[in-house]
């Protein structure tokens, strides 16, 4: 099967997905997995210790899910699970690994009365099925947290781009600011919309360095060549159009910086403004939200 | 009357003088005619104790080697199939390490019982792909 046809599975997938989501939820922020969980077929999730972050497992009437934990949390991430509420959501982690697993059961038939595995992907893409399998099983996981519509609604109702709109946004949809960010960065048109012409990072700053942890930014709008060139991975190394360099630490919550646009035919300065707000810090290690916006 | 034990004795009472001390094995297979395992010290002396001991230890890095195993097994679906010969290579390293230290081995085998995929008998894990490298460095914390 050519990717293409890998492509047109992952739609269809999506398209599932983001209805279910957002049926579930009643369209309001954050998507609670348990009832996703029922509707699949899980009859459990438990928490064990395990060599691997988790484990999905079949069984006659359905899946049964396991997470790593230690197992002197195991009980208590049950009951969090079993109960979640909108007043008490679990850690987006766990929201994720669960809604990374729960995106596995997608690709069975569930009518069956043990789950039979319909739907796979092919190799392509220089990958091998399997990991173009947990590869798009993230991005499906996405969708379940973030349905399409209702994420398109809440990003465009921002009534700015700033590390503050951003960080509640993701709070209020119980992720993490890279599942966020990774989930923005697949959705060029919401940037266009609403013509954003710049970029968030999330970075996160050790002992040894900095690295850019999750960045979003538009695909088809023309932006600072300085941070069209940064990727998730990344080691942090901005410099603004006269070479010297900036580092987020530094900065005031605003400021602005010159960085550098480039067209086919020209290289000219620009105007940046920039927001900076610490969103976390543990053991040494500060995590950072940066927008960038053309001023 | 002749001695109905005889054919039991390790040692000749003629050649009581000049016996020599019979061979582990000899004891061995005496030891297992009587039938009796409060002979043991009797037949074994002293030296029977750190026997035992000995033979106790190797036992449990017998289990310690069923246990990784059967842990092992356990991943077997989910772990990528060109990363399975990955873990059969690193499979006696661990096993070598563990057994350096013969008081390490009883928390060892505690460890590995309780990162085994726990499953009832209907259950089945499903296939994905994890790399050996993720499982080797579970089991290097779990050795560490």
């Amino acid at each position: 099967m050519p990717p293409s046809k890998n492509a047109s599975l992952l739609r269809s997938v999506f398209s599932e997905v983001d209805a279910i989501a957002s049926r579930i939820s009643k369209q309001e922020f954050p998507i609670l997995l348990r009832p996703i969980a029922e509707l699949r077929k899980v009859t459990s999730v438990d928490f064990c210790p395990l060599l691997v972050d988790a484990a999905l497992i079949t069984h006659p009437d359905g899946f049964r899910i396991l997470l790593n934990s230690d197992g002197g949390r195991a009980s208590e991430l049950k009951e969090r699970f079993n109960n979640e509420s909108r007043e008490r959501m679990m850690h987006p982690r766990w929201r994720f690994s669960i809604a990374h697993e729960l995106a596995h059961t997608f690709f069975y038939d569930i009518s069956k009365k043990r789950p039979q595995l319909a739907k796979t992907f092919t190799s392509g893409g220089g990958r091998a099925a399997l990991d173009n399998l947990e590869r798009n099983c993230n991005k499906i996981a996405s969708h379940l947290l973030l349905p399409t519509a209702m994420f398109r609604k809440e990003f465009l109702r921002l009534k700015a781009i700033t590390p503050e709109t951003v960080l509640s946004f993701a709070q209020r949809a119980g992720v993490s600011l890279q599942a966020l960010l990774i989930r923005l960065n697949q959705s060029d048109s919401l940037f266009v919309r609403r013509y954003y012409r710049g970029c968030i990072v999330l970075i996160k700053q050790y002992e040894g360095g900095t690295v850019i942890r999750a960045i979003a930014k538009p695909k088809s709008l023309n932006i600072a060549q300085q941070l069209s060139l940064m990727r998730a991975g990344d080691a942090w190394k901005l410099k603004t159009h006269d070479g010297s360099e900036i580092s987020p630490f530094l900065l005031p919550p605003t400021s602005f910086a010159t960085l550098d646009i480039v067209t086919a035919m020209s290289k000219s300065p620009k105007q940046y403004k920039l927001c900076v707000a610490e969103v976390g810090s543990f053991e040494g290690v500060s995590s950072f939200l940066i927008t960038f916006e053309e001023n | 009357m002749g001695d109905p034990y005889a054919s039991l004795s390790l040692i000749d009472d003629a050649d009581e003088a000049t016996a020599v001390e019979p061979s582990f094995e000899q004891k061995r297979t005496y030891f297992k005619k009587l039938e009796n395992p409060h002979a043991f010290s009797s037949i074994f002396g002293d030296a029977g104790d750190d026997l035992w001991q000995s033979a106790a230890k190797r036992n449990r890095v017998v289990v310690l080697e069923k246990e990784l195993d059967e842990v092992l097994r356990s991943y077997k679906p989910h772990i990528a199939k060109a990363e399975w010969k990955k873990l059969m290579d690193y499979r006696p390293d661990f096993l070598k390490r563990a057994g350096d230290t013969p008081e390490r081995v009883e928390p060892l085998i505690n460890r590995l019982q309780k990162v085994k995929i726990p499953l009832f008998s209907d259950e089945k894990v499903e296939f994905n792909r994890a790399p050996a490298i993720r499982i080797i460095s579970e089991l290097e914390k779990i050795l560490a």
